[in-house]
């Protein structure tokens, strides 16, 4: 019987891939970026401390021999802003590169995603948003022709929602319908929570504030922006700069499932993926740690990212 | 399937055609018979495509971008809780979840958990999870009244439009849950890829409930 998949395509497959990764090694490497390998496990309680609007079910839970529940490792971020972001000792900025697998329960059951990634950590921004974004189109151009870029900025959602003095249960509520873009469930929560002008008509029109940048700047001129909101847009007009013709869209409610960003957001979508091909941003460090560290990094998904790829591959 | 059109999954049945209406009120899908034995439609002029399935595939095929969009009830969204973009309330399939009973059935039995009846366990747990009261669920994938006539469950957790189907069993509405309507959801992905289009329907789709 013919097999499903032919053991030739499986090998070009993993050629492909194999070549893609070798590649975006060279890259960084070549930019001063260090490998980084990060422990398969987490602690599930302390994970959940730093993600608390993760969804609990998604992650593969094993419990060691002293009974302690742990997880295969969801994302890499959070084990660099835990383990390695507290030992810096705030000279050299630190670059480090990742090429691993993260995992998590869909329907099918546990799924392993190759994921490619960089972070930085350095001292008050010095590692500009521009440079990071510059290096993620550059790895994507590597792998396919075809993407969108959306950026946003958590900077302007933290500011938003420091206007609101909601209660942690409701924030979570409200981050959770901004994350969904449910406008219906967006305007009851407004009437709900009785929110008063101008954080009101700020929130109503927030899935407007979404198109090329000029579109997101005419939308906002409305709407008594804050100066915390003023120096997210400013942000984003730093870095249209650095987008090279890359298909780029502003969604200042771009909202991570995470909750450690705090500054410019992105992520990259192409036409064959049913699922973003990379994601990223800027984080802070735990609260208890020194405030003026900032990391900025992002992941590329890579089986998602080869569901399309370069028309003038072989 | 033509990657270059909006695709839209539709759920088979009630849903499905208030959802055709919808579309041909704003010129789209005219020529669609929802009762037709044919699943994929082409609408060539306003570049869109259209594929019935059964109401909990509609999440599936749009979570997994074979459809960009597609229409579904909350009931299912809440239950299944989908990775996708909730873009619009259409306005059509309006009913609730409720708790529904014998009439004075306590939903706080001492010393057990409330037994409940349901196809949306998930729902059922999150729901009584905020009030504290522990439950144990059975589920049943239609009939649901029948959970306390059998003696199976105390109560049920379902979708209730009119009440009928409830009164003629002898039981009755004992607290609602949630509101329930149809819902525009999105591919997050393909919400990017094929954004102007999945505005523009829903800027048609504005229009049209303003006349």
């Amino acid at each position: 019987m013919k097999p499903v998949i032919e053991l030739s395509d499986q090998l070009n497959y993993l050629k492909r891939k194999q070549r893609l990764l070798n590649r975006y090694s060279e890259i960084v490497s070549h930019e001063g970026y260090v490998l980084y390998e990060p422990d398969d496990f987490e602690t599930y309680e302390r994970f959940m401390r730093i993600n608390e609007r993760v969804e609990p079910a998604s992650m593969v839970k094993v419990t060691d021999n002293h009974g302690d529940v742990l997880i295969l490792r969801p994302d890499v971020t959070t084990q660099v802003i835990d383990r390695l972001i507290p030992k810096w000792d705030g000279g050299e900025p630190l670059k480090l590169y990742y090429d691993t697998t993260v995992y998590k329960h869909t329907d099918g059951g546990i799924a392993g995603n190759r994921h490619f990634g960089v972070e930085t950590i350095a001292s008050n921004r010095e590692s500009s948003d521009d440079i990071i974004i510059s290096l993620a189109t550059r790895l994507l151009n590597e792998g396919t022709d075809d993407y969108v870029f959306v950026l946003g900025n958590q900077r302007f959602l933290n500011a938003l929602f420091s206007d609101l003095n909601l209660s942690q249960e409701k924030l979570a509520r409200l981050k959770e319908i901004i994350t969904y873009k449910n406008d219906y469930e967006l305007r009851r929560f407004v009437e709900n929570e009785s929110i008063g002008e101008p954080s009101r008509s700020r929130l109503l029109k927030l899935f407007e504030l979404e198109g090329d940048l000029k579109d997101v700047e005419q939308a906002s001129q409305a709407l008594n922006l804050t100066s915390a909101m003023q120096t997210a847009l400013n942000e984003l007009r730093r870095v249209k700069d650095t987008m090279n013709g890359a298909n780029t869209i502003y969604d200042l409610s771009l909202l991570s499932e995470y909750d450690y960003y705090e500054g410019v957001v992105f992520r990259a979508y192409g036409p064959e993926s049913p699922r973003a091909i990379l994601k990223g941003g800027r984080y802070a460090p735990l609260k208890e740690s020194d405030a003026s560290i900032s990391a900025i990094g992002f992941s590329i998904d890579i089986e998602t990212l080869l569901l399309g790829g370069k028309s003038n591959e072989s | 399937m033509n990657p270059n059109m909006l695709t839209i999954a539709l759920p088979k049945g009630r849903l499905g055609k208030d959802a055709i209406k919808r579309l041909t009120q704003v010129g789209i899908a005219k020529d669609i018979k929802e009762s037709s034995r044919k699943l994929i439609f082409e609408d060539p002029k306003n570049n869109v495509q259209i594929m019935f399935v059964k109401a909990l595939d509609v999440i599936t095929y749009v979570e997994k971008g074979v459809a960009d969009i597609g229409v579904v009830g909350r009931d299912n969204l809440l239950e299944e809780r989908p990775d996708v973009y909730i873009l619009k309330d259409l306005g059509f399939g309006v009913c609730k979840f409720s708790v529904a009973g014998y009439e004075g059935q306590s939903l706080t039995p001492s010393g057990r958990p409330l037994r409940v009846a349901t196809k949306y366990p998930g729902v059922a747990r999150a729901y009584f999870a905020k009030k504290k009261q522990p439950i144990e669920t059975t589920y049943l994938s239609g009939s649901v009244e029948l959970g306390p006539l059998v003696g199976i469950s105390d109560v049920i957790v379902d979708i209730v439009e009119t009440g009928g189907t409830l009164k003629a069993n002898g039981l009755s509405v004992l607290e609602d849950m949630h509101d329930v309507s149809a819902k525009l959801i999105a591919n997050r992905a393909k919400y990017r890829i094929k954004n102007a289009a999945i505005k523009t329907l829903i800027a048609y789709l504005e229009k049209e409930e303003t006349l």
